[in-house]
């Protein structure tokens, strides 16, 4: 049985006994005062009534004492138990009519009642309730009372905006800050602090172009010139009063960095493939003519189709390793190579172009080079790619060397230049994808700025490394260490 | 048209292209010279006189509008007409330059080479 139902049990057996008793009492006191009663009019039935009055009500008081006494007691505490229950429920009815009697627009002021009965304390909270709500009202209002909040809770929300790289402001009418967090001053280049100074005289002093850019739009980028950064500046109004805004200060320098190396990427892919294009469709088209009775020159022409087509591919095999290596799909698939002919078949591709341009072209190899675990034609790939840009990069008459060793448990291979080098400001980007060096030397050359990203991850992909050692107008050194397990 | 074969010069970085080029307009009946950057073409359009110049745009050492520039300020060639091959199709870009510098037509790769001798014998039959 459950506990509430064992109480609801016991408080309506506690009520029967009561009830009983009652009815027990009121039983005696009638019994009595009936024997009573009967007694005295039997004994003496002729007897003048006055003169047995007196004795007869004594003798009835005496003998219904104690009934009397049996019945009041159960009387008496229902009646203390009624008052109990009902004395709240006439406070709260006084109340209820004091506060239905106040003046119009006057607050009521409920007070609290004595006791504990149920109907007390449910009326005690609605005081208390009241009393706290015309407190909040003496205090200002929802607002102070949000201002409040915002002081407790705001130094959470404090902390938070804090620790946004983002810089955001919040300014009132006029534009000056109330707010700012820490970002912004980092952003817009000042020691000084911001509360209460202008936000669009900060951007104007960090930006001279700022002045107009918040003219018509809420949003706005704004390069900054002096430090090669630009930041992307957003203006919302804040709905309500007081009027203000809210403000967010992002640099997108790497954003934007990104777009243009995208853009040149784009330049350089379209010119890649449709230079081969050109030659394909104007090749084609000159045999189609038939006008060409040379055979040899036939043939030569067959041949160009044939080598530019090869080129083509070679483009989107490189643009498919590119977003092979985005989505991280690019693979290994490694065997056992001879090292040794590995590189010198690599070589041998590269160096009809280096006699081209009467270049010196040296391989060194180590005498015991040995196997090594690798993937054959990245490996090669790789290899080509860096004499390729050795070669590219090389004025006429300059030296390209290739040497290799073996270390303890890896293969490292130096490729080496005499050519235009790299500035160190460049050597951090050169193995991102789609970076073309600024130096017009480089700039020159068609490239689509794809070959060194992919040179990197292959020697990554094989638990080894790319790196560079290069001085701007004296040539470069690339080192690729492979592990050979 | 004078009796003579028309002169053209044509520059391109592209030896394949340079080639297929001079081939298509000697066939055409011209007298083609190539040369294989804007700097060449302009070291060469400083010693003759050209009916034609078909230049591409993108090149090492000067490009096909620096040396269209350039040309203009050669005595033998101020007026000769220029045919700007591109390799990006930038029509709209290269719109205000074409009145500018006076850039006769221009071809967008890949093109076809009766295309390019068609667009240069219009150009040779009615001088700007």
């Amino acid at each position: 049985m459950p506990a509430a139902d064992k109480q609801l049990g016991l408080s309506r057996r506690v009520l029967a006994l009561h009830l009983l008793s009652s009815v027990a009492a009121l039983a005696a006191f009638a019994t009595g005062a009936a024997a009573t009663l009967r007694s005295g009019l039997v004994a003496d039935p002729t007897a003048a009534q006055a003169d047995h009055e007196p004795q007869s009500l004594a003798r009835l008081a005496a003998a219904a004492a104690p009934a009397l006494a049996a019945g009041l007691i159960p009387i008496g505490l229902g009646a203390w138990f009624l008052r109990r229950l009902t004395l709240p429920l006439s406070g709260v009815a006084s109340q209820l009519e004091g506060i239905a009697c106040a003046p119009y627009g006057e607050p009521p002021k409920p007070d609290r009642l004595p006791g504990t009965s149920r109907a007390a304390v449910g009326w005690n909270r609605i005081a208390d309730r009241l009393r706290e709500a015309e407190r909040w009202s003496q205090a200002g209002g929802p607002r102070a009372q949000l201002a409040l909040l915002a002081q407790q809770g705001g130094g959470r929300v404090k902390a938070a905006l804090d620790s946004l790289p983002e810089g955001v402001a919040v300014t009132d009418a006029e534009g000056r800050i109330d707010f700012a967090n820490r970002a912004i001053q980092a952003l817009l280049g000042t020691d000084a602090e911001v509360e209460g100074a202008s936000i669009e005289e900060l951007l104007r002093r960090a930006c001279p172009a700022a002045a107009d850019a918040f003219a018509a739009v809420g949003v706005a980028e704004l390069p900054l010139g002096a430090v090669g950064r630009t930041l992307r500046v957003e203006r919302a109004p804040i709905q309500g009063e007081p009027a203000g805004a809210v403000w967010s200060v992002r640099d997108v320098t790497q954003q934007k960095m990104a777009e243009a190396s995208r853009d040149q990427f784009i330049d350089t892919a379209t010119h890649e493939l449709r230079t081969p294009l050109a030659n394909i469709r104007a090749y084609a088209e000159t045999l189609a003519m038939g006008a060409m009775t040379d055979v040899e020159q036939q043939k030569e022409f067959c041949n160009t189709i044939n080598a530019e087509a090869t080129r083509l591919s070679r483009f989107v095999d490189d643009l498919l390793s590119i977003s092979s290596l985005e989505v991280g799909s690019l693979g290994a698939e490694r065997q056992n190579v001879d090292v040794r002919r590995l590189i010198e078949e690599a070589a041998a591709k590269v160096k009809p172009l280096a006699t081209q341009k009467s270049l010196s072209f040296q391989v060194t190899l180590a005498e015991k080079l040995g196997e090594a675990l690798l993937d054959k034609d990245k490996v090669s790939g790789m290899l080509v790619n860096l004499l390729g840009n050795a070669v590219k990069y090389t004025p006429d008459g300059g030296a390209v060397t290739l040497s290799a060793v073996r270390e303890a448990d890896a293969i490292a291979i130096d490729v080496t230049d005499t050519g235009v080098g790299i500035a160190p400001e460049e050597h951090p980007k050169v193995f991102e994808k789609f970076f073309r060096s600024e130096n017009p030397q480089v700039q020159d050359q068609i490239g689509t700025g794809l070959g060194l990203a992919l040179a990197r991850e292959i020697a990554r992909l094989h638990g080894g490394d790319l790196t560079l050692q290069s001085t701007l107008g004296e040539g470069a050194t690339f080192t690729a260490t492979l592990p050979v397990r | 048209m004078e009796d003579r074969s028309p002169r053209v010069l044509i520059a391109d970085d592209n030896a394949a292209l340079r080639r297929v080029i001079g081939f298509t307009f000697t066939g055409a009946g011209y007298e083609a010279v190539s040369v294989n950057d804007g700097a060449a073409a302009l070291e060469a359009a400083g010693l003759e006189s050209f009916d034609l110049i078909v230049t591409d745009q993108q090149m090492p050492r000067m490009s096909g509008l620096e040396l269209i520039e350039r040309l203009r300020e050669t005595p033998l060639n101020a007026d000769t007409p220029v045919v700007l091959l591109t390799a990006k199709g930038l029509e709209l870009e290269f719109g205000p330059l074409r009145k500018r510098l006076g850039v006769a037509a221009m071809v967008a790769k890949p093109f076809s080479p009766t295309e390019l001798t068609a667009v240069a014998d219009r150009l040779i039959a009615q001088p700007q």
